[in-house]
């Protein structure tokens, strides 16, 4: 049986926009470790002095080391290197970032999506690209779905003897700036909807990428929900802007506050109202996933059945990402999660292996959001833990039983991949 | 009494000759660490991405040069790119980018006749028609409208179609390595200044106590233009060469070489410039005044160093000429 890491980057910071590290850093901070790091002895005198700043530093220095590399091809070798011999299919999500109000990247979105289609010819058998979507991308949605079209209809050559599809999902991330129900991502929907084309999603509470412009994310996190013929309901009346003294200092206030406003367009709830639409009114539902199941932080809320300790930035307040996943999960049997990143807390294993006993189990994901999770441990370690683990878990749903291993990277990722473009 | 036998010119052409000989060593140290920095490399790299980062079409071009295995196979190191991508090699390399680009396989015109049987030629035409008019694919359609005129209709059409559009975009590319020559050299302006303020400082290079050496040594500054005038031609040809890319076993050597020509002048003139000399080696500072002479006159030679090693030559070859006339 094939298995498979359905949540990976292979992207660089060239690929970035050119202030995507002022979205984590203070300005002067920023600037000084891009400067410092385009050179091999910069980086690694960088990364020598992270590793002297204890645990904590060594992980952001293999982040760094990884993400400064030239090219995808180069983290994708990094990345096929930490399976050993095990038969691993890779999905990589390519990742819309020109509209992060941190600039534009040196590569082009077009020409990160060239990019890994040549790291797609070199590995045709083991990489599953999925396409980064965004409705500014282009300029309206007929535009956006014959876009997409184009690209998942025009196969790639590998050799002369044989071509491959280039996409196989849609990868979005909507905390960049946008609603999922986007008027102008409708006709895409439908397409994806249409052809069974899978949909991945990040869903992680105040982790991720970012839109970083102010006055952008004030005129548009109210936004008008086409299905609902209303204005989404947001900011929530208890968001307040932070105001702490030493993020000010430091210069990073401002992003902190970008980061809670961008969270509504992240909210698993948000959502609903497109997954409705699609399986009541178009009768053919959406295949989407919520990457990173909430968080790791909400599946262990959520596991140990404990309260938040304070309001999240949302429509809903008091209810942790993980609950609205289940929610949405139990009432879309279209609707996935994935574990993304999350895995990465041992103390969420209990919890995932508690969800996959739930009617609801067989789709539930594995994947690792390498090369992010550089900051938690290594992906050899990250992948080898939580197999072993798994490999020790039987699972039974619907008269089968199989182990979680195989359930979660196998049976689970095939079915979610199952489309006009994979697997038919 | 002849111009050049009045004391204040061989004064003069005394400094600028040990300005040019610390230059040169200068340019080669420099060069050591463009090398060990990868930085002729990186330098080329940054600009051919911001020279070919097509916006309109969302594609830099340079990305995908690099990523292609022609180029990717001359870098020694993911982070130390080549700065040696001959002329031919990017043309031919871009003419395939382009024309295998996704973004343009993806799109067609209907009703559109390509008449070329070689698939790059066919790939290139298409992605010409179908891509947006950025500058990149601008500069690339003029090449082909002009290949395509100069090769008429004749038995080798397609070849000489793609050998007279290589030779364009080569032109391109040579215009370019020439403009990104300059900017280097201007970008390493201040660098060699530090650079040459450090070396003088080392070595004793102080141009105020040089100033002062040559106004009251009439032999020194004999010997000094004599040294000159007897090696020439291996001076110019070491100054051409201090500023040119090597590799580091031939740039070490030469920074030896110097090293040593420059102590043996400076035993045989007498001049107070050496290692054992230098502030590092003697207690040379005992006041303040001692401190900003020292800086001061290392800044100067710092500065002069800054203009390059050929700069110097070139002015003591017109002052010759002067000599002659």
């Amino acid at each position: 049986m094939s298995h498979y890491n359905v949540h990976t980057h292979i992207f660089t910071m060239q690929n970035a926009p050119k202030d995507f590290l002022h979205l984590y850093l203070p300005g002067f901070a920023a600037n000084l470790v891009d400067n410092v790091t385009s050179t091999q002895a910069g980086s690694n005198l960088v990364q020598g002095l992270l590793r002297l700043a204890g645990n904590g530093g060594r992980k952001y220095a293999s982040f760094l080391s990884v993400g400064k590399s030239a090219h995808p091809k180069y983290v994708f070798n990094e990345l096929l290197s930490a399976y050993d011999n095990d038969d691993v299919k890779i999905v990589a999500l390519t990742l819309y970032m020109e509209r992060l109000g941190a600039g534009s990247s040196e590569s082009g979105y077009e020409g990160q999506l060239e990019q890994v289609l040549e790291v797609l010819r070199m590995h045709d058998t083991k990489l599953l690209p999925f396409l980064g979507v965004d409705p500014r991308w282009k300029g309206n949605g007929v535009e956006l779905c014959a876009t997409v079209q184009n690209y998942f209809n025009t196969p790639v050559k590998v050799n002369e003897m044989k071509s491959v599809n280039p996409f196989y999902g849609l990868k979005l991330y909507p905390s960049t700036g946008f609603y999922f129900f986007d008027e102008r991502l409708k006709e895409t929907l439908t397409w994806a909807a249409a052809h069974g084309v899978p949909l991945l999603t990040h869903c992680s509470y105040l982790g991720g990428i970012y839109n970083n412009d102010r006055d952008y994310l004030l005129s548009h996190v109210n936004a008008f929900n086409v299905y609902t013929g209303k204005n989404h309901p947001a900011p929530a009346a208890h968001h307040k802007l932070e105001k702490k003294i030493f993020r000010r200092i430091i210069g990073v206030q401002k992003s902190k506050n970008n980061l809670y406003y961008s969270s509504y367009f992240l909210e698993p709830e948000s959502y609903r109202s497109v997954l409705t639409y699609f399986r009541d009114v178009v009768k053919t539902p959406l295949k989407l996933c919520f990457a990173h199941f909430g968080s790791d932080e909400h599946m262990v809320l959520q596991g140990g059945n404990e309260n938040l300790k304070e309001n999240l930035f949302g429509v809903l307040p008091r209810e942790n990402w993980a609950k609205q996943i289940q929610n949405l999960m139990l009432e879309f049997d279209t609707v996935y999660t994935d574990i993304s990143y999350s895995l990465t807390n041992n103390k969420t294993h209990d919890f995932i292996f508690n969800e996959l006993n739930k009617s609801y189990g067989n789709r539930i994901l594995f994947g690792t959001d390498y090369y992010m999770t550089e900051r938690e441990g290594k992906e050899r370690d990250t992948y080898n833990a939580f197999k072993a683990k798994a490999l020790q878990k039987q699972i039974t749903l619907n008269g089968v039983t199989q182990n979680a291993w195989d359930m979660i990277a196998g049976t689970n990722v095939q079915a979610f991949l199952k489309s006009n473009y994979f697997g038919s | 009494m002849g111009l050049f036998e009045l004391p204040l010119v061989s004064m003069a052409v005394s400094i600028i000759i040990i300005w040019a000989l610390i230059a040169i060593l200068t340019g080669f140290v420099h060069e050591a660490i463009a090398q060990w920095l990868a930085e002729r490399g990186r330098f080329m790299r940054k600009w051919l991405m911001s020279q070919m980062n097509d916006k309109v079409n969302g594609i830099n071009w340079a990305s995908l040069i690099y990523l292609h295995g022609s180029v990717d196979l001359l870098t020694r190191d993911i982070k130390k790119p080549t700065g040696n991508i001959s002329g031919k090699l990017f043309a031919q390399t871009l003419i395939e980018v382009v024309g295998k680009s996704h973004a343009a396989q993806m799109q067609s015109i209907e009703g559109a006749r390509i008449d070329y049987s070689s698939e790059i030629l066919k790939n290139l035409k298409h992605a010409l028609m179908v891509l947006k008019p950025s500058d990149v694919i601008t500069m690339i359609q003029q090449g082909l409208a002009i290949a395509e005129t100069k090769a008429g209709t004749g038995l080798q059409r397609e070849q000489v179609v793609y050998d007279e559009l290589v030779k364009h975009i080569e032109i391109w590319f040579s215009e370019f390595e020439w403009r990104m020559s300059d900017w280097y050299k201007r970008k390493t302006k201040v660098r060699l200044f530090m650079l040459g303020t450090v070396i003088a400082l080392a070595l004793n290079v102080n141009s105020i106590e040089l100033f002062h050496y040559v106004k009251h040594n009439a032999e020194g500054r004999e010997r000094i233009i004599e040294y000159y005038e007897k090696n020439i031609s291996q001076l110019e040809a070491l100054a051409v060469k201090s500023e040119s890319p090597q590799s580091f076993d031939i740039l070490k050597k030469e920074i030896d070489e110097q090293k040593t020509r420059i102590e043996d002048l400076s035993k045989s003139a007498d001049m107070p410039v050496g290692f054992d000399k230098s502030v590092f080696s003697s207690s040379k500072i005992t006041s303040i005044r001692d401190f900003i002479v020292l800086i001061f006159g290392a800044s100067l030679t710092g500065f002069a160093v800054s203009f390059g090693a050929p700069f110097w030559f070139d002015l003591l070859r017109k002052i010759y000429t002067l000599k002659k006339v």
